[in-house]
């Protein structure tokens, strides 16, 4: 069996599973019946690129998300994914898995590992495709990224200020381990703990304004290197509507080792606008991004991030539920040159749990006949 | 010209006819019975819709039922409360879920029948019917004040 076909069938045996998950889920008749709500996320990609060997059909991502309400305050989030690799194994990893317990909209309080909440992108889109409207991730926040901690694992309070627009988190975790892009799923390697804050003001209406900051300290031990304090801040503004759609983020670092010191600035912003009358399906966006690394920066200096790029695209809702991007990049790479490079993305969401109504949830316990 | 009239008078009678229906056809607001509350802001109506409030003021958990698509009542409530489209309202509780701001989606009723029956089943609920179909054993919630039938009430 190729790896497309192992990657095919094990993705199916994930998405089978949680379906007949969702299935039991939906006949439990306790109080208020624990309720599942099932989403998986997919892609095709196809790409073009200078001097890069490997191109062509690229089979995506697949992500699995299940989040269970076990009873009427405590909850359970998953999000799971099946990555092809070159080496022919599939990698499976769960990015997100953490339990809460609300109090109240004020107070909710949840332990497990997270995607960090720093700034805009890292925490809006996690690794829905589809709910993206660009086909890449801006550099500073990939996976796999150095710049920021993209995962955290510990504790999280969170909730609304009083009966604002405003809210807040607070973190307090493992942070960054050895491995620098990597959280610490089991245990602080160097046992002292990162905490983080975050605030963020978001009213209602038609001008779909989202804008928030936060701050995030760790101290870390790469491997082979001296301790580092880390202190990041973030900053961003959003407008979550069509026409137009604009986020720009603002991403600062500081770097101390008793060796050096160094700071990292990256900020992006990106405009998409969706078109009006027949052409309504197309969502034309450019985005521009840059990331600078002081040479002296005793984290990531070594690293070659520097980083400049334009991309622009078109996004094609052809379908409810699944959307066609095209998408160019000039890009500027601090350790190998620029390239420029051609992207297809073609990338789906559905709800096995709920039949052609993905976004609404079933409650049959209470299910009664219509006369109307 | 006898034509033309015809179709005038055709025009202008499906044009107050449609006009009568619209002024009749005020969307209600309406709660379980044992909800401790009798007015909502547009705000709060807002806020509660959108899911960024999820509890009443007595702490119980709020359970928002939401009409199935191509409801005359449903287009209201997404343009004058989600100020959304279908399509943006689909994004919107898709982005909702996955980013675990929600544990559960909305439930969907099929008729203002269902929703009156599961809202007084169902503990903590909320949802919105027309109010020419609510029966007298529904709490209705007056917004900014007014009630469906008073001039001035917002869900006209």
């Amino acid at each position: 069996m190729n790896s497309f076909a192992r990657y095919s069938a094990r993705l199916a045996m994930v998405i089978v599973g949680i379906t007949v998950t969702t299935t039991t889920a939906a006949q439990d008749t306790s109080t208020l019946g624990q309720q599942i709500s099932t989403l998986i996320f997919g892609e095709i990609d196809y790409r073009e690129r200078e001097d890069q060997g490997d191109d062509g059909f690229v089979v995506g991502q697949g992500v699995a998300q299940f989040n269970v309400r076990l009873d009427d305050r405590l909850s359970v989030f998953t999000e799971m994914t099946a990555t092809a690799r070159k080496d022919q194994n599939t990698k499976f990893q769960i990015e997100r898995l953490f339990v809460r317990y609300d109090f109240s909209d004020q107070y909710k309080i949840s332990a497990g590992r997270y995607h960090t909440p720093l700034g805009y992108w890292n925490s809006a889109f996690h690794h829905g495709s589809w709910l993206q409207t660009t086909v890449s991730r801006p550099e500073t926040v990939k996976f796999g990224s150095n710049v920021i901690p993209v995962h955290f694992v510990g504790a999280l309070l969170e909730g609304n200020i009083g009966d604002s627009d405003f809210g807040y988190k607070v973190g307090y975790g493992n942070g960054r381990s050895d491995k620098i892009n990597a959280p610490g799923d089991i245990g602080d390697s160097n046992n002292s703990r990162a905490w983080m804050v975050a605030g963020h003001y978001r009213p209602p209406g038609r001008l779909g304004l989202h804008t928030g900051f936060s701050f995030y300290v760790d101290e870390i031990n790469p491997e082979f290197e001296p301790e580092i304090d880390e202190q990041l801040f973030g900053a961003y503004l959003a407008l979550e509507r069509e026409a137009p759609e604009v986020v720009v983020e603002y991403t600062y670092a500081n770097h101390e080792s008793s060796l050096n010191e160094g700071k990292v600035s990256s900020i992006y912003g990106q405009v998409a606008y969706r078109l009006t009358g027949r052409a309504d399906k197309f969502k034309p966006y450019i985005r521009a991004e840059r990331l600078d690394v002081d040479d002296d920066d005793p984290l990531l200096g070594a690293l070659g991030l520097d980083y400049k790029g334009v991309v622009a695209g078109t996004r094609w809702d052809f379908s409810p539920f699944a959307v066609l991007k095209a998408e160019i990049r000039h890009e500027e790479f601090g350790n190998t040159g620029s390239r420029n490079s051609f992207w297809l993305q073609l990338a789906f969401v559905f709800n096995p749990g709920s039949g052609s109504q993905p976004y609404v949830a079933r409650a049959p316990q209470y299910r009664v006949a219509s006369s109307r | 010209m006898k034509k033309l009239f015809v179709i005038f008078a055709l025009t202008t009678m499906v044009f107050i006819t449609r006009l009568g229906l619209a002024e009749d056809s005020a969307v209600a607001i309406v709660v379980h019975p044992n909800v401790q509350v009798s007015d909502l802001s547009t705000g709060q109506l807002r806020r509660i819709f959108l899911a960024d409030q999820q509890f009443w003021p007595d702490k119980s958990r709020i359970v928002l039922l939401v009409r199935a698509p191509e409801a005359d009542e449903r287009k209201m409530v997404l343009d004058r409360i989600y100020e959304m489209n279908e399509s943006q309202f689909r994004k919107y509780w898709i982005a909702k879920i996955f980013r675990a701001e929600v544990a559960a989606l909305p439930k969907i009723v099929f008729s203002s029948n269902m929703a009156q029956e599961l809202v007084t089943a169902i503990p903590g609920s909320i949802t919105f019917i027309p109010s020419s179909e609510i029966d007298s054993s529904i709490k209705v919630l007056s917004i900014d004040g007014l009630l469906p039938d008073q001039p001035g009430y917002s869900l006209h």
